[in-house]
């Protein structure tokens, strides 16, 4: 899509945040997706603000591929709209005044290009219409089509789909796979979703009060699946005996393992 | 009594100060949309000393007795000041005790309340839509004029009812730079507090009713505008 060679992003970051400092070294190759996970708080998204120039960090260095996006020893700082990173919000990610294809075409110049995206993303049909008749999905859609109408060298993704359904989700998340081959740009994305960063992340980073934490991701995911493997044992004894004889009319149902007493007004 | 309050309200000198109030309005309005909007926009999202110290100048006004501000405007824009020396000497332009000063002190005394709730929305909702704008490489005006501005239009229009409310009600800053010289700079707010000096309480009557008839539309439009439906 690029005439241009998409180039690594990296950077190394330190900010005094109001309960902790955030230090962090990152690097994401071109063409890749670097998941940023970790607790809420952790600093996760002041990291993402700092990459796209939106905060300034106390001291560190950001660069894509030769070029120097900010470097506070040598004074550097380029304007967060020179940058050329495409950012997507969870929420406000489209302008509400704006129909679809307004808003995409607030990013170009090149109104062809805007109907190109809308079309292979497969929301040509929503050109006309605001962001307040979309779904949660359409929008998170057209968000990142009117991210990548202005050919952003890299792109940065603040929990986009956290506030979709399971199935808008998976969606998106092919989507976003189909991407990150066909643009090749560094892809840095949010998430708090384990699964999400397992099924879409080239690299995963675990951010925890401020640093990486290598082990956090590991430790929350066998912490999931110790959790899935008891509730699965918990299904798996949770056939109800029969009933004994003399016992008919009590209320309740007895469990092998695990007794449970219907709540008020739920049918057993 | 209702004869004397018919009486002064056609008196041509009463006349005269609303007329003189409409034009320095005339003025003012224009000035604190186009210079208020943009101000609390910057003030807003802009980040710095720089902000800072605007930001403090900004809300003097409201802090300060208005007999301060326009003491320290006089100092500035007099025939010997700062700015007054360089205007009179280059542009042979003389801003104190004529039509000039009384349109500054209506802009001094209306820009604060022009400014902050436009200061307020950008830094709320608007604050992720501006973000989104600049991260799609627009400078500030493009932002401003269509993003912030179609957004925060609500806003633009209270600060408008509230600063012009303001500016029409100004009578400190007035005073020390229009000098409140009978036929020529006496406002509607001057010629309320020169009546009533005078003990010609018909004509402060009349002039006061007026500006409370003015004060309660643009109250309603207030309310109007934020959707109580008066």
């Amino acid at each position: 899509m690029r005439d241009d060679a998409p180039l690594d992003l990296r950077a190394h970051l330190k900010k005094r945040l109001r309960h902790f400092t955030l230090d962090v070294e990152i690097a994401c190759p071109a063409g890749s997706i670097l998941v940023l996970t970790g607790p809420s708080g952790a600093g996760k998204t002041t990291l993402l603000r700092l990459l796209a120039g939106l905060d300034d960090p106390d001291e560190g260095r950001i660069s894509l591929g030769g070029e120097v996006w900010l470097d506070t020893a040598a004074r550097v700082r380029v304007k967060p709209r020179l940058r050329g990173v495409g950012l997507v919000f969870q929420e406000y990610s489209l302008f509400p005044h704006m129909t679809l294809a307004q808003n995409v075409a607030y990013a170009t110049r090149d109104a062809a290009s805007a109907a190109r995206l809308l079309e292979r993303f497969g929301i040509a049909h929503l050109a006309g219409a605001l962001p307040s008749a979309m779904s949660g999905g359409e929008r998170q859609r057209g968000a990142l089509c009117q991210a990548l109408a202005r050919r952003p060298r890299a792109l940065l993704l603040d929990e986009p789909f956290s506030a979709l359904d399971a199935a808008t989700r998976a969606q998106l998340r092919e989507t976003l796979l189909r991407v990150r081959d066909d643009f090749g740009v560094p892809i840095i994305h949010v998430t708090h979703d384990l699964a999400e960063a397992a099924l879409l992340g080239d690299l995963v980073v675990s951010v925890n009060h401020g640093v990486l934490d290598e082990s956090w991701f590991a430790e929350q995911a066998a912490r999931r699946l110790e959790e899935a493997a008891a509730l699965r044992g918990r299904v798996a004894t949770a056939s109800p005996e029969p009933e004994r004889p003399g016992e008919s009319g009590k209320s309740g149902v007895a469990f092998s393992a695990l007794s449970v007493t219907p709540q008020k007004g739920a049918s057993a | 009594m209702f004869d004397g309050w018919l009486a002064a309200a056609m008196d041509p000198g009463v006349g005269f100060c609303i007329l003189l109030t409409l034009k320095v309005m005339a003025v003012a309005v224009p000035i604190l949309l186009l210079v208020g909007a943009p101000l609390g926009y910057l003030l807003g999202r802009g980040r710095g000393r720089l902000v800072a110290v605007l930001d403090a100048f900004v809300s003097l006004p409201l802090i300060l007795p208005p007999m301060a501000v326009g003491f320290g405007l006089l100092l500035l824009f007099g025939r010997g000041g700062f700015l007054g020396a360089p205007l009179l000497r280059w542009f042979d332009a003389e801003v104190v005790f004529g039509f000039g000063g009384l349109a500054l002190a209506a802009v001094t005394a209306g820009m604060p309340l022009m400014v902050r709730p436009v200061q307020a929305a950008v830094r709320g909702d608007l604050g992720r839509l501006i973000e989104l704008s600049t991260m799609l490489g627009k400078p500030w005006p493009v932002t401003f004029l269509r993003v912030a501005l179609p957004h925060c239009r609500r806003s633009v229009a209270a600060g408008l009812f509230l600063g012009a409310g303001r500016a029409l009600g100004e009578v400190g800053v007035s005073l020390l730079l229009g000098g409140d010289i009978i036929g020529r700079t006496n406002t509607v707010s001057l010629e309320i507090y020169n009546a009533v000096f005078t003990g010609d309480l018909a004509r402060a009557g009349v002039l006061a009713l007026l500006l409370a008839v003015v004060a309660v539309a643009l109250t309603i439009a207030l309310k109007r505008l934020g959707g109580e439906g008066v």
